[in-house]
């Protein structure tokens, strides 16, 4: 059996349902990935008619990042909104209109291993680089690449429940790879 | 297929009153760090209720004991009516939460993760053979090990809500 290409990032479910600032969020989330050096794109943007209950909405964000000539990162962010209406509330003396409705936040991502296809030619170039990937760079390729992606996507897991302020937040992982962003 | 078998079952935790839940959620989640697990964070649910908030999490961290063996466990919690509470302890004020708790530990021991005696029939019927009767004395201690990981884990919660317990060995 040939090593996969695309290691695939289990989904991480965030549901919300109360009061917040959906456009803080929206913001939150592309300054992240712009910050961390991901190419961003928004590549779903689906509005529903409202309902008396209220809007529905679904985005998808991606995120890409050639970490080297040899694999590639991608986040994948999927919001789905329901019942999604505007309220107005006054904090600390500031107006400020934020949005209740009922969310689902999807994380999930994948390393996409020889992203240039460079070993694609051919035959005898893909099985050079199955036994590569099996054989000799298996342990970097799980341990380092895969690792740091995982773990990259629990820092945005984290920064999204953080700025929701839920009551399970935190990371003791923060430091696993061994940087403060 | 990498076998996946069920090792503990349901253990459940329940717990009524006044507790820190993002302590307990950090509690939970330095002791993966500490014990070298994987996180997995499943779900992390929350609802803004008139009663208070509701919230779901359930964990899969997981850890590769050998080459062979996965530890896999699974903690379901659901928080219920959760309220903000502040009180007074030696002159601090602390904001607690005061709530309903409900916990389900289950665990997993997975062999063959890497699916290397999977390829083949004649492999696949090896793997049982050799698991079933050569290889059961190394069955039975990998499942201690995941077991006395999940013992290990509740007693952590257990202390840190400050309940009655025992001490638990496999």
């Amino acid at each position: 059996m040939a090593y996969p290409t695309k290691l695939v990032i289990e989904k991480h479910f965030i549901r919300y349902k109360g009061l917040f600032d959906f456009d803080g969020l929206y913001n939150l989330i592309v300054q992240w990935m712009k910050a961390q050096g991901y190419y961003f794109e928004e590549t779903k943007y689906k509005h529903k008619v409202p309902l008396p209950t209220g809007a529905e909405q679904e985005i998808t964000f991606k995120g890409s990042k050639d970490v080297t000539e040899f694999y590639q990162h991608n986040i994948v962010v999927d919001f789905h909104l329901w019942d999604m209406t505007e309220v107005e509330v006054e904090l600390a003396g500031v107006k400020k209109t934020l949005t209740s409705a009922r969310m689902e936040i999807v994380l999930s991502g994948n390393l996409n291993i020889d992203y240039e296809k460079r070993f694609e030619k051919n035959v005898f170039w893909q099985n050079i680089r199955d036994f590569f990937m099996k054989y000799i760079i298996k342990e970097d390729i799980e341990s380092t690449w895969y690792d740091e992606l995982r773990y990259r996507i629990y820092k945005l897991h984290d920064a999204i429940k953080q700025y929701l302020d839920m009551q399970a937040k935190g990371n003791e992982y923060a430091g696993y790879l061994g940087d403060n962003e | 297929m990498a076998e996946k078998k069920l090792v503990v079952d349901q253990m459940k935790l329940n717990y009524e009153g006044i507790f820190d839940l993002n302590g307990l959620y950090r509690t939970i989640d330095a002791w993966f760090y500490e014990k070298g697990y994987d996180r997995y964070e499943q779900k992390n649910y929350e609802q803004v209720l008139p009663t208070g908030k509701d919230i779901e999490i359930e964990l899969l961290p997981w850890k590769k004991t050998t080459d062979y063996f996965k530890n896999i466990l699974r903690i379901r919690m659901k928080f219920v009516n959760v309220k903000d509470v502040e009180i007074e302890k030696q002159g601090v004020k602390l904001k607690l939460q005061q709530g309903r708790i409900m916990m389900i530990f289950d665990a997993y021991l997975e062999s063959d993760y890497e699916h290397k005696w999977d390829e083949k029939p004649m492999f696949f019927f090896i793997r049982t053979l050799f698991d079933k009767y050569i290889f059961k004395g190394y069955f039975a201690k990998a499942e201690k090990w995941v077991i006395n990981d999940l013992f290990d884990i509740h007693g952590r919660i257990q202390r840190f809500l400050n309940l009655y317990r025992y001490e638990k060995h496999v």
